[in-house]
């Protein structure tokens, strides 16, 4: 048997966020500047997969990719069956602070798409000198704040509808009809295979609590260096939306990225290449 | 009309979706109407009148369908959720049939526009 090993590892941590104990499990690759990557609402790192694996990265970066607490095989804490998940701007920040500061990670890179894309700019706001700089994937300032209403998700957590399949279906238009069917099918799995009630959870931090609207957006790009990529098969964080973020930082770099949809690094990895390659050479020239 | 019945009974996605799916979908184009009845899954073509079983409509002009119907459509065009998210769809009726069913039906619409396309060649 001829098995194909990689060179990605998983293992865990353990954090206390907000009292309570959780059990972050995260992989990681290469070696070099740290990038940390944020996967999107009810997902989990799985979708970084092939970022992890591309051998061009991993030369010159320490790619960790972690599964939020409640997402993937980072379990919710105890007691989660007498809970509604839902993610604040604070518990989000929370987490990702104290992921960094267990691993000791010093002025990572990080890279987050949709949920991801929008917290790294909080990040970037409230925590510049933790970092060394944000790439924004279908980062967006608000989606839809004014008009939130909980109840407009209530299909993706209802006992008489699989919250899994309706969220893979709804996902499925948010991918770019380019996108290879093995990545689309694989993404959708992603969403068909999350933990009841996290994709509602989250979308309170898309939708309500992570507004940055009415926030000035001060971000020093000579330290902190700005990159925002987005496909054009958005709607949900359309490229307009990032193109305009990009014309209120100074110096931040934006891309449309053709072809694409709202999950660049799994629905179309040899594609988002193209774009996050160049992103990542210009991110070393500065060191 | 029955080739494209006899195409979505045989697809593998609908199947294993709809074993305790039933309702009527109807997609209507201006003038044209597309309906189905839904029985645990099997397809049939439904009469106009048939308003027998409840179901719902997936509504959008001719030129909105044509773009979803283009071999590459363009964004807010190519998909059920993109159409019904960008204002370009609206559903009538039972609208809980649709969403709690939401991967049967946009793999329906599927199976339709590819019926559609070769129509059109």
């Amino acid at each position: 048997m001829n098995a194909v090993f990689d060179e990605v590892k998983g293992r865990y941590v353990q954090l206390t966020l907000s009292d309570e104990t959780v059990n972050i499990y995260f992989e990681e690759a290469g070696t070099g500047i740290p990038l940390l990557c944020l996967h999107t609402a009810g997902a989990d790192g799985r979708q970084y997969r092939e970022v992890l694996r591309n051998e061009s990265i991993t030369r010159q970066y320490r790619v960790i990719v972690p599964d939020m607490p409640w997402h993937g095989k980072s379990s919710p804490p105890a007691g989660w069956q007498e809970k509604e998940y839902q993610l604040s701007t604070d518990d989000y920040l929370r987490y990702i602070v104290a992921f960094m500061s267990a691993l000791e990670l010093r002025q990572p890179l990080v890279m987050g798409c949709s949920i991801g894309g929008r917290v790294v700019l909080h990040l970037a706001l409230q925590h510049q000198e933790k970092i060394g700089g944000i790439i924004g994937l279908q980062s967006g300032l608000d989606a839809g704040a004014d008009d939130y209403d909980p109840q407009a998700f209530s299909h993706f957590h209802r006992h008489d509808v699989h919250a899994g399949y309706s969220a893979a279906a709804w996902m499925a238009a948010l991918i770019a009809p380019q996108s290879p069917d093995n990545h689309r099918w694989e993404t959708l799995w992603h969403y068909a295979s999350g933990g009841p009630g996290v994709f509602k959870g989250d979308l309170y931090f898309y939708a309500y609590d992570g507004d940055l609207r009415n926030q000035p957006l001060v971000i020093d790009t000579k330290k902190c260096p700005v990159y925002l990529l987005s496909g054009e098969y958005d709607w949900s964080a359309p490229a307009a939306g990032a193109e305009e973020i990009a014309q209120r930082i100074p110096g931040a770099y934006f891309k449309k990225m053709h072809g694409m949809g709202h999950f660049p690094m799994s629905e179309n990895p040899e594609k988002f290449f193209e774009y996050l390659n160049p992103v990542l050479e210009d991110y070393l020239s500065k060191q | 009309m029955d080739a494209l019945v006899g195409r979505l009974n045989k697809d593998k996605v609908l199947f294993r979706q709809g074993q305790y799916y039933s309702t009527q979908i109807t997609i209507v184009s201006g003038d044209m109407e597309y309906r189905f009845n839904i029985d645990k899954g099997q397809v049939s073509k439904a009469e106009t009148d048939d308003s027998a079983v409840q179901g719902f409509s997936l509504i959008a002009d001719p030129e909105s369908w044509a773009k979803f119907c283009q071999p590459v459509p363009p964004p807010e065009y190519h998909e059920l959720g993109a159409l019904l998210a960008s204002g370009h769809l609206q559903r009538q009726g039972d609208i809980q049939a649709m969403e709690s069913n939401f991967m049967y039906v946009r793999r329906l619409l599927e199976i339709w526009r590819e019926d559609q396309r070769g129509s059109a060649q």
